[in-house]
């Protein structure tokens, strides 16, 4: 099966320092892949450089077949790719519902209208707060997302990027900083939510990992160092070296 | 905190109920409709300049409360609105086409709408302070070009041109321009406010408060940018038509930095995080430059020093703080501190215009630069010992009571951490 995202020995340094150093990521539709590595790895650097932030040093990034390593943010999330920030990135001004809003309507074509109310388009405030709903957020619907708690912010970010209707979703550690509770809820939503679609994820939770995800792959200082079913990455010498050891016992 | 603080511009379009806007209505025409029949006309032209200030102060407002983006170049937009009117009023003169007088800002409006078009288009290649630079460079240049052009801005002494006769009013009375004026702007207070609910507006709130996530939602934010700060620049052109309207003449000096830099002022000591702060702090303010012109000439000094004392003590500008205050019903348990605290101000406030107005009549007075005559200075009708202890002690006394006072007050006032209220916008 072709991969809907491939990366090909993907370079990106930061001045002097080389974080991704020929990374290789293949990740094929409709299936939900978890990327796995020590804190600093790159994980979230590797985010970057495939959804637009940073252009990769060298190397390609493929989406359904095109290159995207120097196009805009904008343009790959218009491609159907949509991402989450490890460090939440919503607007905290305004109110959960309107987060959800903006988002939503970016792909109702509504953008630079001023003929209506936002507001006054209800087929925008219906999808907004169906996925409002899906979070758990409807309670907090008027609240200004900047004063909502922690673990509400991190669903509103996730609600965001789910909101855009991407068919390729990249979560950074969707779960951190959830109650155990929080956490299940989270997982089955993006369990409800991918459906059909293809699942990127960064997670250091484990369980989380081999419960959501069909296969797995390992980056250790920029590398992508083995990539394979749940079983093979558990079984896999230099991963367990590297890495898994480690998190299990401290987990 | 106090970063939050300003950014308290949340609006939340929940609460209006049609009950509401129906009195609010009913108020405000009331309102403009009852300030020409109470106030004097020398006044009256003072409440023109005031409301054209307002509509100013609240356009800039558009481009920094949504976009959190500093412009320092908004006289440009203001003083092409007014020229671009003063011209559509000449040939409106010379019989070249006819234009009812009420429609004459259109014109202005048009003006900065196509100057912001352009000017944001370059401005908003950069953010923060480069753009607060690129938009002054642009209203400099405009300033140096300016006198020289005479053909367009009429070279130093500007371009004048009179108000036509048109729908059986004459527009020569105050009165009828003020007409003009407050329908004018309160038609565009109405609709900066309404372009703040849609889709475009919602989404500059958003850009202010995070433009890079908007980005990764598929948004290509440089468009939303210059859109918003093209539809302020128009509301500014408006407020400049409004100006060439009652004023008959405009020149160069329209865009000059430091009336961009008034416009900046209204807007900071009113409350650039609630609609009506920017309009509230530009009518103050412009209300207060009017009626003291007559005793001081040191007002742009007082401004100055209101300026820092609101943006280094009350950041979220007088009418922020007022909300807050009786969003917080502090006058309930603190109001012997509250009024200390005024009278604290009050008493040193004194100080500081008695200390100012002393010096500035030493500096000025003949005899004394001389070493001449008895060594005193007339102020308010009376003569002070330029250098006299006596003349003195009284601004240092009140200083002195001032700050105690203000100090008394702090000090028992064990202030409850600011509540964010959460609602609110008007
Ligand atoms: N913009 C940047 N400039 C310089 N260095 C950076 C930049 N972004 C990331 N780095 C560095 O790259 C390395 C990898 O960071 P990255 O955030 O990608 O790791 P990660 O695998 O996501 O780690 P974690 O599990 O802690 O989130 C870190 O050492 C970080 O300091
Ligand atoms: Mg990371």
């Amino acid at each position: 099966m072709e991969p809907v995202l491939c990366l090909t020995q993907v370079f990106k340094r930061f001045g002097p320092i080389e974080i991704i150093r020929g990374a290789d990521l293949k990740v094929l539709p409709g299936e939900r892949h978890a990327l796995i590595g020590p804190n600093g790895a790159g994980k979230s650097t590797l985010f970057n450089l495939i959804s637009g932030r940073f252009a990769p040093t060298s190397g390609e990034i493929r989406l359904g077949g095109r290159r995207i390593d120097r196009m805009p943010p904008e343009q790959i999330n218009r491609l159907g790719l949509g991402r989450s920030f490890q460090i939440t990135s919503i607007f905290p001004r305004l109110s959960s519902l309107e987060n959800m809003r903006i988002a939503v309507m970016s792909r109702h074509g509504v953008k630079f209208s001023v003929r209506r109310p936002l507001s006054a388009y209800s087929a925008i405030s219906d999808r907004a707060s169906a996925i409002l709903d899906d979070v758990r957020l409807s309670d907090k619907r008027h609240v200004p997302a900047g004063e909502l708690a922690y673990s509400e912010q991190r669903a509103l970010e996730i609600a965001l990027t789910l909101a855009t209707d991407p068919d390729v979703i990249l979560l950074d550690e969707p779960t951190s900083g959830m109650s155990r509770r929080e956490s299940e809820h989270m997982v089955e939503l993006i369990h409800r939510m991918t459906d059909g679609k293809t699942l990127l994820v960064v997670e250091h939770d484990m369980s989380v990992v081999f419960q959501l995800c069909d296969r797995i792959s390992v980056l250790v200082y920029g590398t992508v160092i083995a990539s394979g079913a749940p079983e093979t990455i558990r079984e896999d010498e230099a991963v367990r070296t590297a890495y898994l050891g480690t998190t299990e016992s401290h987990a | 905190m106090s970063a939050n603080q300003m950014s308290s511009g949340r609006l939340s379009y929940s609460a209006a109920s049609g009950a509401s806007w129906v009195g609010w209505t009913v108020l405000v025409l009331v309102i403009a409709v009852a300030v020409p029949l109470l106030i004097p006309g020398r006044l009256l032209a003072t409440v023109n300049q005031m409301l054209i200030a307002a509509l100013f102060a609240l356009s800039f407002n558009v481009v920094w409360q949504q976009m959190r983006l500093l412009s320092f170049g908004h006289a440009a937009f203001f003083g092409l609105g007014a020229f671009a009117t003063i011209h559509l009023m000449r040939a409106v003169a010379a019989e070249a086409i006819f234009i009812p007088a009420p429609l004459l800002p259109v014109a202005g409006m048009l003006g900065g709408l196509v100057a912001g078009l352009i000017i944001g288009y370059f401005a908003t290649v950069r953010t923060g302070t480069y753009f607060a630079m690129i938009t002054l460079a642009f209203s400099e240049l405009l300033h140096q070009i300016a006198p020289q052009w005479t053909g367009l801005f009429g070279g130093e002494a500007g371009m004048s041109s009179m108000r036509m006769p048109s729908l059986g009013l004459a527009f020569g009375s105050v009165e009828e321009v003020y007409a003009l004026v407050v329908l004018w702007t309160l038609a565009g207070g109405l609709a900066i406010y309404y372009l703040g609910t849609t889709p475009l507006g919602r989404l500059a709130y958003a850009l202010g408060d995070n433009e890079m996530r908007l980005q990764f939602l598929g948004y290509r934010t440089r468009h939303t940018k210059t859109l918003v700060f093209a539809l302020s620049a128009m509301f500014s052109g408006l407020a400049g038509g409004l100006f060439a309207v009652v004023n008959e003449n405009v020149d160069y000096t329209v865009f000059r930095a430091s009336y961009s830099g008034l416009v900046v002022i209204h807007t900071f000591v009113g409350g650039p995080g609630i609609f009506l702060g920017p309009a509230i702090g530009a009518s103050a303010l412009t209300f207060f430059g009017s009626v003291t012109s007559d005793v001081t000439r040191l007002w742009p000094l007082y401004q100055g020093i209101i300026f820092i004392v609101v943006v280094m003590f009350v950041p979220q500008g007088v009418i922020g703080f007022v909300r807050d205050y009786f969003a917080q019903a502090l006058w309930r348990t603190h109001w012997r501190q509250s009024l200390l605290g005024a009278v604290g101000v009050l008493f040193i406030a004194a100080a500081m215009v008695f200390a100012a107005e002393l010096l500035l009549a030493i500096s000025l007075d003949p005899l004394l630069a001389q070493g001449l005559g008895d060594g005193s200075v007339e102020l308010w009708h009376r003569r002070w010992p330029a250098f006299g202890i006596t003349t003195w002690l009284w601004p240092a006394a009140a200083a002195a009571i001032g700050g105690a006072l203000i100090w008394f007050a702090a000090k028992v006032t064990d202030t409850p951490a600011r509540r964010q209220n959460g609602e609110g916008a008007l």
